[in-house]
């Protein structure tokens, strides 16, 4: 992912708003944005903790709402969000842990459509100014982690924190204004979900469902016939060749290529809604394959590359 | 040329949220965070509440189930990628399997001639990470999609160690590593293992950790374990520009070619039994469009006559146009040096009930061409190693 330092400023400009749009055009409900959370001094030196975001979505899993806490944050380099990671995890933990304990003053139950609702995530937004290495983000996300876990001397509240960065950001923006550019094309509605067993038709992604690396979701179009679109992303350093060879496994139907921005690959699966089979076909198809995606793109990269030395008919 | 190297993996994996709990519980407290930490979560809480969620609410892809993996220690090698774990009910499991191990070895050595006669698990020793051996069967394999050799020994090399180190709750679990054939083998080797371990008083939770690998060249078969993956192989074999210069000779009534190893090009042969020519395929074919293949059938015989063994497949091919699907079955007739390549039949799901096409010569548009001979090429180079070696 590369953007121009101007067009790194622009978007860094309104990073806090990045991720408030995906979540909410994803189908999370909105809690409440830039609001004060009640600390007790003990915890914090300051009695109240600003939080950015507070957001709900219903996790059939577990069959309950999930409460998400999300902080926002900009850095200017890899070196000072290394600095202060530690500090946003334990800024991050405190406010899961209030939030929960006070459910109805911060409007999770008011806006809960199930009968129960916990907060037990939290999601950090990093947007770095400078270029950097997202391997090198990943690796202290994950070194910074374990040394949290093993600094923390107790922990009986169950939470769960991700942490996103500017390439996932621009890269599930690009999946939102593809959708939007290719609306009309398509007869699209604004109706889009995941593609996941798990989900019932009006469910959001879960925060893992979101994060994954290939996204499927199914467009409804926009004539109140129940008729959808496959759509794939691939948020992943396959290149455009390799994806055609992964998605070449989903044989009978073809994919229709759509260019994103972002280094982001979209597929719009072409099946005619008035042949049920196939329809069943690619989705029984789909189900197999989906669990089983980056093995085969991994076996693909293994078949670009592979040694073509080793072998003479000759002998 | 390079053969092609077959697309194999094994599907079974485990993707059930008890038995990921199992696993998972297996770790301790510290390892689960640390592996939810290498996915990128910070997870705190009881452990056996963030057990649950992890289980039931991370979606494990493939990364995340070889990061499970790796936890384990299966994987580190290409070629033992494939493995599976097995509970045991005391520390000293491992020790048991070994004995059963030597046990069913002579026990198959007092049976058999000589080595090479063994059926079954052969070469078993002890050293100081575990258990290694291999495991050799005759067995007709299960019917797959693209198969041309059921009679070949094949041996498996295994390897099998305490993860006592790796899982740090109850009872030890023993893990098997193994390099199959072939995807198929893996099946008999966990069935083989199963069927030797209920010997003992252990109780068999045997949870299978999915991989891919890298097949060796040469002595492995090509086999599937589906029509995706033989999609996926055949898929590969066409979009190969290497391929392009390959040629078949045009002769109108040629219905069968006749590929000989010592030829660099395919030879027409004499007519092959004339199928009833019901329809003239030329009026579908004319906007046909190759945009997918796929194996939809598929039969394979093995016959002696003259000491010469022939292996015919039947290999069903898809082509699709933008309303229907043709399916096409190509005969492979495999013989010692030769492989002879028969298009038996095209159908289509033209009107109802797959209303049948007989192939004509005069059809030979030249897309189909290409795409047989690119099939044809590769499936020939594919095999005829196989057939020498085991001739």
């Amino acid at each position: 992912m590369k953007l121009s330092p101007e067009s790194r400023r622009q978007v860094g400009d309104n990073y806090e708003q990045i991720i408030f749009r995906i979540l909410q055009r994803f189908g999370w409900t909105v809690v409440n944005t830039n609001f004060e959370i009640d600390v007790p001094k003990e915890i914090r030196k300051q009695e109240k903790q600003g939080a950015d975001g507070a957001f709900l979505y219903y996790d059939p899993t577990v069959k309950y709402d999930i409460g998400v806490h999300v902080e926002s944050k900009k850095c200017k380099n890899l070196k000072y969000f290394k600095s202060q990671l530690l500090k946003w995890f334990e800024t991050i933990d405190n406010a899961i842990y209030h939030l929960n304990t006070a459910l109805f003053s911060y409007g999770f139950q008011a806006l809960s459509k199930s009968s129960k609702v916990e907060v037990t995530e939290g999601l950090l937004s990093v947007w770095i100014d400078e270029e950097y290495d997202v391997e090198e983000f990943k690796q202290i996300v994950r070194d910074t982690m374990v040394s949290y876990l093993d600094n923390k001397k107790s922990d009986s509240l169950l939470s769960m924190i991700y942490v996103v960065e500017n390439q996932k950001l621009l890269q599930l923006e690009a999946i939102l204004s593809a959708l939007s550019e290719i609306r009309g094309k398509y007869n699209l509605s604004r109706r889009v979900m995941f593609e996941y067993a798990e989900l019932g038709p009006n469910d959001a992604p879960t925060t893992m469902m979101l994060l994954n690396d290939i996204i499927f979701v199914r467009a409804y179009t926009d004539d109140q016939s129940n008729n959808y679109h496959i759509i794939s992303f691939n948020l992943t350093d396959f290149s455009l060749q390799q994806l055609e060879h992964f998605m070449s496994c989903f044989i009978h139907i073809t994919g229709q290529h759509i260019s994103l921005s972002q280094g982001v690959h979209g597929f719009i699966w072409d099946f005619s809604p008035s042949a049920p089979d196939k329809i069943n076909y690619w989705r029984a198809m789909f189900k197999n394959s989906i669990e089983s995606k980056f093995e085969i793109a991994e076996n693909l990269v293994t078949i670009q590359g592979f040694n073509t030395d080793y072998v003479n008919l000759s002998e | 040329m390079a053969i092609p190297q077959p697309v194999l993996q094994d599907t079974v994996h485990p993707t059930k949220p008890k038995d990921l709990m199992f696993i998972l519980d297996k770790l301790g407290d510290k390892k689960v965070k640390r592996l939810l930490a290498s996915m990128g979560i910070l997870a705190q809480g009881s452990t056996k509440e963030i057990i649950a969620r992890a289980a039931y609410s991370t979606h494990w892809d493939y990364i995340k189930t070889k990061l499970l993996r790796d936890m384990y220690a299966i994987g580190n090698d290409i070629y033992l990628l494939t493995g599976f774990l097995i509970e045991a009910q005391e520390r000293q499991g491992l020790n048991q399997i070994w004995q059963i191990l030597r046990e069913t070895e002579n026990q198959a050595r007092d049976k058999s001639l000589s080595e090479e006669d063994i059926i079954g698990v052969f070469g078993v020793h002890e050293n100081k990470d575990g258990v290694t051996g291999r495991f050799r069967y005759r067995h007709n394999r299960i019917k797959s999609d693209l198969q041309l050799f059921r009679d070949i020994p094949v041996d498996s090399d295994f390897s099998i160690y305490d993860t006592t180190l790796f899982s740090e709750k109850g009872n030890p679990l023993i893990c098997v590593a193994i390099q199959p054939a072939s995807s198929l083998d893996y099946k008999y080797i966990l069935e083989e293992f199963t069927n030797l371990l209920a010997k003992t008083q252990f109780t068999i939770r045997v949870f299978a950790l999915r991989s891919s690998y890298n097949i060796p060249p040469l002595s492995r078969p090509i086999s599937f374990t589906s029509c995706e993956q033989c999609n996926l192989f055949m898929h590969d074999l066409l979009v190969d520009p290497a391929l392009s210069a390959t040629q078949i000779c045009d002769t109108p009534s040629i219905k069968m070619f006749k590929w000989d190893r010592n030829v660099s090009t395919l030879e027409s042969a004499n007519q092959a039994e004339s199928e009833n020519i019901e329809e003239d395929l030329n009026f579908h074919l004319k906007d046909l469009t190759v945009s997918g293949v796929s194996l939809h059938r598929a039969k394979t015989t093995i016959s002696a006559l003259s000491g010469d063994k022939h292996a015919v497949s039947l290999l069903g091919l898809v082509f699709q146009n933008s309303d229907h699907f043709f399916y096409t079955n190509m005969e492979f007739k495999l013989q010692s040096a030769r492989l002879d390549v028969a298009i038996k039949k095209i159908t289509t799901d033209i009107g109802k009930n797959s209303e049948q096409i007989v192939y004509d010569s005069t059809l030979y548009q030249d897309i189909l061409k290409e795409y047989w001979n690119r099939i044809v090429e590769r499936y020939v180079e594919a095999v005829i190693p196989q057939s020498s070696s085991n001739s």
